[in-house]
């Protein structure tokens, strides 16, 4: 707890002295901006539709005109759909890459007492870019093969469980094994992800800071996050703690707020900026952290990092 | 290596959304015109919109990287480069072109007006993409002149072509939805009976 408020107060001062690392952090901050009132407009907007008969008629009429569509219409649409997702997902996980080398970078900078400018975390971020977003692809490929082998599991286990009901073997036992091997399944998962999850932001630090290549920054995550389990989680939460505080303080604040276009643009420009700091500061308390790991992983395997 | 004026860097990007929305619209003029009912005509639409986007950005990232700017900058006579006055990378431009306006956008715009504040009037896509917008030569600003209004004026033609016909078509779809508009408003046009109030349920008990 000591160490986290240390970390905090002296990664608020780096923010506070060098704005410029805000600005790649406002492009993920300003990102959200889906309210509720737009979701409850969109569903007020189609309960407003009426009934069920005419809702059934202009569906029918619906499935007409898509009936009456051509192939080629489809094959084009398909195309653009695929173009689309594959842009979108391929510029999310660059721009995500970028904002976390400049962030990283900059703070490293910061922190050594260099002056720190968008232009040159920029440069930084961008040399290391392939990198990153190639750590950035193997960690979600890790945790999507969890995810899908903890889902496969079950349903090898409902399998099984059917299998002994239609051989006559019910009660306590078939009880006793779907209980057991759905908790391991689950805690196996669930302790995989939290890895996963902790070795992301030292594997990150590991190829902006000592530039390790992506596969070796990944390997030294996971080894890093596997041996410090508790003094990573105990980061993450206070992170986590921070950024829900200030989340509820702003909600409840701009409560306050008159709710006209000028206010409300204001408003949305103020939350940008404070979660931009905000996600600054969280990098910077890993950043102090990671220096920490380092040592005590350094000390551990007797391995320079 | 002189910064570019801004008039010219505002009337670049003048000219460049009007050949974004020149192209939009006759990606959508051509999307009615080739449909045969709305539910095409918005499929369609999307997917003109999509690649539109698409090939403007690579577009947009390739003349950059190869001549310099876009077809705005290279009419207007200013061109983009790196610190050394060399062309940007195609990559480099890409992330220029994506990210880096995307994150002058982000907060009311403060990216784009920094170009106001910075002494090489740099906003933060050049910041971030470490280039500078300066002046460029006139050939190039020739060759582009041409070059743009030699496309606008294709464009146009197309556009006019397609317009009839759309315009046609567009019609047809709209006579086919208004029965479906009406029915949705009026309901099926039967009239059923409201129960009466003071009715009271039958005992079919004592029927043998």
């Amino acid at each position: 707890m000591k160490k986290f408020i240390s970390y905090t107060k002296s990664s608020y001062n780096i923010v506070k002295t060098n704005p410029w690392l805000c600005v790649p952090a406002i492009l993920l901050a300003g990102a959200g901006n889906y309210t509720r009132e737009t979701a409850e407009a969109e569903a007020a907007n189609y309960t407003q539709l009426g009934g069920a008969e005419r809702l059934t008629d202009a569906m029918g009429q619906l499935a007409n005109m898509i009936s009456q569509t051509s192939l080629l219409t489809w094959v084009v649409f398909f195309f653009a759909a695929v173009l689309f997702v594959f842009a979108a997902t391929a510029l999310a996980y660059i721009a995500y890459a970028w904002v976390s080398g400049a962030i990283i970078y900059g703070i490293q900078k910061a922190r050594s007492g260099e002056k720190v400018h968008l232009s040159t975390i920029s440069g930084h971020a961008i040399v290391h870019g392939r990198q990153l977003v190639v750590l950035q692809i193997k960690l979600t490929v890790r945790a999507l093969v969890v995810i899908a082998g903890a889902i496969s599991s079950s349903m090898i286990i409902a399998g099984i469980q059917g299998l002994f009901r239609a051989i006559g073997i019910d009660g306590f036992i078939s009880f006793a094994l779907v209980l057991i091997s759905t908790l391991i399944i689950a805690i196996a998962s669930a302790y995989f992800l939290i890895l996963l999850a902790l070795s992301a932001p030292v594997a990150i630090r590991l190829v902006v800071v000592k530039g390790l290549s992506s596969k070796l920054a990944l390997k030294r995550g996971m080894s890093i996050a596997k041996h410090f389990t508790l003094s990573c989680l105990g980061l993450a939460a206070g992170n986590t703690f921070l950024t829900i505080f200030a989340a509820i303080s702003f909600g409840v604040l701009s409560l306050f707020v008159p709710a006209n276009f000028i206010s409300l643009l204001l408003i949305g420009a103020l939350s940008t900026v404070l979660f931009a700091a905000l996600r600054v500061i969280t990098e910077a308390n890993w950043n102090q952290h990671f220096e920490y790991l380092v040592k005590k992983e350094e000390a551990h395997t007797h391995v320079k990092i | 290596m002189k910064p570019a004026n801004l008039v010219k860097r505002i009337s670049a990007v003048f000219v460049d959304s009007l050949l974004l929305i020149a192209i939009s619209l006759g990606g959508l003029v051509l999307a009615v015109s080739l449909s045969q009912n709305p539910v095409e005509t918005a499929m369609l639409s999307i997917s003109f919109l999509v690649f539109t986007a698409i090939f403007y950005t690579l577009g947009q990232a390739y003349l950059t990287s190869e001549l310099g700017g876009s077809i705005g900058k290279l009419v207007m006579g200013i061109k983009v480069v790196r610190g050394n006055g060399r062309h940007l990378t195609f990559k480099r431009a890409i992330f220029r072109v994506t990210i880096g306006q995307q994150l002058a956008s982000s907060l009311l715009m403060l990216g784009y007006f920094w170009i106001f504040r910075d002494e090489k009037r740099r906003g933060w896509h050049d910041l971030a993409a470490q280039s500078e917008v300066v002046e460029g030569e006139s050939g190039a600003n020739l060759l582009a002149t041409i070059v743009t209004f030699g496309a606008l004026s294709l464009l146009s033609i197309i556009f006019t072509l397609a317009l009839f016909k759309s315009a046609q078509n567009l019609i047809m779809q709209l006579e086919d939805v208004a029965p479906m508009i009406r029915q949705m408003d009026e309901g099926d046009g039967n009239e059923y009976e409201v129960p009466d109030s003071n009715w009271e349920e039958p005992d079919l008990s004592n029927i043998t």
